[in-house]
């Protein structure tokens, strides 16, 4: 593997929240205004449903946001936006979910018998179809982006809330 | 010894050419002189082809490069430059212990080695791209009879040809342009087979010492063999302690083993509370749950933005571009924001309310808390989250109360 693609401290982490922040406010703002244009239901059933849609959605726009943030340079952030754009064709060509050959490497020298690494490969994007030293590469890198993503999130429910 | 010199211009050709190369071996920092002298080591042994004449046997057997390009490539060294991304390399490990090395180098079939040719940059001389271009000849050139001799010899024999040179020149340090990923180590196979095998030994290297260059590249190479994951170099060469096991197998598990844990250091440090736990299964309980709560707090902000978000505007992307673009926002744009905050009064009822934390928040917007809320913003936006705001009573971990 690369040895180049070691794990680094985020280069700037800085930016990647910077970038997250911007796409994924504007996301939301897509969101309200498609939303705003549909007279809200009165029935308070769909309402419900309404509101789990749309936190789905939000959480899909903040996926979304950080992968792209990221850029294709990592693998889980190529997972991400290959989903994303595969769930946006299936929905405009209304076609039946291609399911996305995962291929688990099977690597006789496991060193765990627990599962676990199986485990972190669900959590991780993409992680099904790499060794376990480039899961764990990717492993961290993720880490750090969910905690960037965490922490905006938190600022800006902070303010708008308020 | 006149061969001798030609040797090492032999030896300093096959170093800098990837296409044999052998990733493998490679001593990851030391200089392609060091290699280079050890290669003259074995240059007795060494085809050393005339000018232009093709050195690689059909059976795939690497390695030389006409003496006559060695100017060519005298200094360049060990920069190998090339995209040499050729499979049917494997990465050599090599062996240190009593002399039982048994690391082969499999170099691909001519014909491999054809394709391989374009792919290297750095041999900018045509003449070497000459002399490559005639890889895939079977016959080989009898110009150069001791040397095919030799050559032969190595082929037909090559336990007795324990050459450095052949780990010089297969270990030549592909200077991190290499995208070899695998470390792969065989065993002997046939030699008559498409691919040739060779075997090292350094200990042989260091005993021959003709060159001290040599010696110095064998100490180097001693270092480097942990140290070369840091590098950029994508070989790793890696040399068995006393006391190990030299089999092939074991030295590939522990390169992929302390790779590994040196990942597994790295993710320790990133997930907090880490920091006492040795042991690779409960690392990694650790970090799926880490990453687990870290997808659930993703969640439950979802959700919040869900019911919180549904009156912010436009005005929210105004001012972050403005806060971006300019370094300090404007108030102008602050205020624009007033009106669309103060519609999020009536959801202050909502679980919300409690991380309501500017003074203000039961009157209208007054320009204070708007700036506030700039400045903050700017805050999220460039300074990093880990400040936490002057005004608010919750920080950043306010949530975290909350949520968990």
């Amino acid at each position: 593997m690369k040895t180049a693609n070691c794990k680094n401290p985020h280069t700037n982490p800085t930016s990647i929240k910077t970038r997250f922040a911007l796409r994924f406010l504007r996301a939301i703002n897509n969101l309200n205004n498609n939303n705003n244009s549909t007279t809200p239901p009165l029935n308070s059933h769909s309402a419900a449903a309404d509101k789990r849609k749309r936190c789905r959605a939000i959480r899909a726009a903040a996926y979304a946001s950080m992968a792209s943030a990221v850029g294709p340079n990592k693998a889980w952030s190529r997972a991400v936006l290959r989903k994303i754009r595969n769930r946006m064709k299936e929905t405009i060509k209304k076609s039946t979910r291609a399911g996305t050959a995962t291929v688990r490497e099977s690597n006789p020298r496991n060193e765990l018998s627990f599962g676990q690494e199986n485990e972190l490969r669900e959590l991780v994007p993409g992680g099904e179809a790499m060794d376990f030293c480039r899961l764990l590469n990717e492993t961290g890198h993720y880490i750090q982006c969910l905690r960037a993503q965490v922490q905006v999130m938190r600022k800006i429910l902070h303010y708008s809330s308020t | 010894m006149g061969s001798e010199e030609m040797g090492d211009r032999v030896f300093q050709h096959r170093n800098s050419s990837n296409i044999l190369n052998c990733p493998s071996s490679v001593m990851a920092t030391t200089s392609i002189s060091d290699n280079v002298a050890g290669m003259s080591i074995c240059s007795e042994s060494m085809f050393k082809p005339p000018n232009g004449i093709d050195p690689f046997y059909s059976s795939g057997w690497d390695p030389v490069i006409s003496g006559d390009q060695s100017g060519n490539f005298g200094n360049s060294s060990m920069v190998l430059q090339n995209e040499f991304t050729n499979p049917n390399y494997p990465v050599l490990l090599e062996n240190q212990t009593m002399g039982s090395s048994s690391h082969l180098v499999h170099f691909p079939s001519d014909s491999g080695l054809v394709g391989m040719v374009p792919k290297i940059p750095s041999f900018g001389s045509g003449s070497f791209s000459d002399i490559v271009s005639s890889f895939g000849h079977s016959n080989f050139p009898q110009n150069n009879g001791a040397g095919v001799q030799n050559a032969v010899k190595n082929v037909e024999d090559p336990q007795d040809h324990r050459q450095d040179s052949e780990n010089g020149v297969l270990g030549a340090s592909p200077n991190g342009k290499r995208k070899r990923k695998n470390v792969e180590v065989e065993k002997q196979k046939d030699q008559t087979g498409d691919t040739v095998e060779l075997q090292k030994e350094y200990d042989e290297k260091k005993n021959v010492g003709s060159n001290s260059r040599g010696r110095q590249a064998v100490k180097e190479a001693k270092d480097n063999s942990s140290g070369a994951e840091a590098s950029k170099e994508n070989y790793i060469h890696v040399r068995a302690k006393r006391g190990q096991a030299t089999n092939s197998h074991s030295l590939a598990e522990r390169v992929r083993r302390e790779r590994i844990s040196e990942r597994m250091r790295l993710l320790q440090e990133l997930v907090p509370g880490c920091n006492k736990i040795t042991g690779k299964a409960v690392m990694l309980d650790e970090i799926i749950n880490y990453v687990q709560s870290l997808q659930q707090q993703v969640e439950f902000l979802s959700m919040k933005l869900a019911t919180v978000n549904p009156e912010l505007n436009v005005d929210i992307e105004r001012l972050l571009s403005k806060d971006i673009l300019h370094s300090r926002g404007s108030n102008a744009t602050a205020l624009g924001i007033g009106p669309g905050l103060n519609s999020s009064h009536p959801f202050q009822g909502l679980p919300q309310g409690t991380l309501n934390a500017f003074p203000g928040t039961a009157p209208p917007f007054h320009s204070l808390p708007q700036n506030l809320w700039n400045n903050e913003l700017q805050n999220i936006l460039q300074n990093g989250f880990d400040s936490s705001p002057s005004v608010g009573s919750l920080g950043p971990n306010g949530l975290s109360k909350m949520e968990l």
